[in-house]
């Protein structure tokens, strides 16, 4: 048994002195034995984590529900917004074109059925640039 | 004209794991709390020793080998077999929590280095040589004062039976290695011994 514990040098060489300190070295360490309450309190750690796990589980699934009604809620309210803005815009762009029509006819004459696009056009790419605007000053906003 | 290369096929599954081939088949069947009770059996014995080698301390290693299981516990359910044997992957579990264990500011290890070692053992009282029961616990703390590596190599060697296969299995390194930390281990308590006139051999039978 003292073959493993020789270097190969040592081969053949097992003295009465090697074999001796090799039984003094298994007197004094003998091998442990695992205390016998081992398994039960690692059964309890174990549980206790799972329960823990399940603990989390349950709190991550809660919040994920709330994130996703919060997400839902802010969906249906953007839709609400942009379909009450299309509207709003809409009237506007109406009562505009019905109180400027007559004034328009009387600058440009018959050519109010081209004026009143192009100052839609216009109205229209000034509201654009100012967006733009806004969102690339934002951008660059540290 | 060269000659036609082998046909390659896979390396033979170690020894390991062939041993381990019912828990990796229960893994695969989804039994994943029958393949941990099974390892349980398998391998508490041998992380236990291996903690006790390690940390020196009885309480603190059960505390260490139960914290063990459950991270495999824990990570069971997504272990890959192709990252190797259970066995090395527990063992390697448990040498990473025994060496963070041994890093707490108030671990119970005291690293010397090999002077301190020495003087420390010149320090310990002889024993009369006719004192069979005080020669070994001298020995004992010889054990104890020698540089980890070796301490824990030698302790794991008597704990698993003298086999070097075991020992280099539990700690990870190659048994060429684990012959060589027993033989340093062995000269040094030689040494040692024959520093204090306790080299008759004959003393220890």
């Amino acid at each position: 048994m003292s073959d493993d514990l020789n270097m190969p040098t040592d081969a053949g060489t097992h003295s009465t002195g090697h074999r001796s300190l090799d039984r003094a070295l298994r007197q004094i360490i003998p091998p442990p034995s695992v205390p016998p309450d081992f398994r039960s309190k690692m059964m309890t750690m174990i549980q206790s984590d799972v329960s823990d796990l399940e603990t989390r589980r349950c709190e991550l699934k809660a919040q994920h529900q709330r994130e996703v009604e919060r997400l839902q809620s802010n969906y249906v309210q953007l839709r609400r917004d942009s379909l009450a803005a299309v509207i709003a815009t809409t009237f506007t762009m109406g009562i505009c074109a019905s109180l400027l029509g007559p004034w328009l006819y009387d600058q440009v004459g018959s050519d109010v059925s081209l004026a009143m696009p192009l100052v839609a056009a216009v109205i229209g790419m000034a509201a654009g640039a100012s967006v733009w605007i806004e969102r690339f000053g934002r951008a660059a906003r540290p | 004209m060269q000659a036609a290369s082998p046909v390659r096929s896979d390396p033979a599954p170690s020894d390991a794991a062939v041993r381990d081939a019912d828990i990796q088949a229960a893994l695969r069947a989804g039994q994943t709390a029958e393949a941990f009770s099974a390892l349980v059996d398998r391998y508490e014995a041998k992380v236990f020793r291996l903690c006790m080698a390690m940390l020196r301390d009885s309480t603190l290693a059960q505390d260490i080998a139960q914290d063990v299981f459950l991270r495999v516990w824990r990570f069971l359910a997504h272990y890959d077999a192709r990252i190797g044997a259970f066995s090395t992957w527990i063992f390697a579990i448990a040498r990473n929590q025994c060496l963070s264990a041994l890093n707490k500011p108030h671990g119970c290890e005291v690293s010397l280095d090999e002077s301190e070692v020495w003087q420390q053992v010149t320090q310990i009282p002889v024993p009369s040589a006719t004192n069979d029961a005080a020669s070994l616990v001298w020995l004992r703390s010889l054990v104890d004062t020698l540089p980890s590596t070796y301490r824990t190599t030698l302790t794991l060697y008597y704990f698993e039976e003298c086999s070097v296969a075991e020992v280099a299995s539990l700690l990870g390194v190659p048994e060429g290695t684990v012959k060589i930390h027993l033989h340093r281990a062995r000269n040094m308590l030689r040494q040692t011994l024959k520093q204090h006139g306790m080299a008759d051999f004959a003393l220890w039978s």
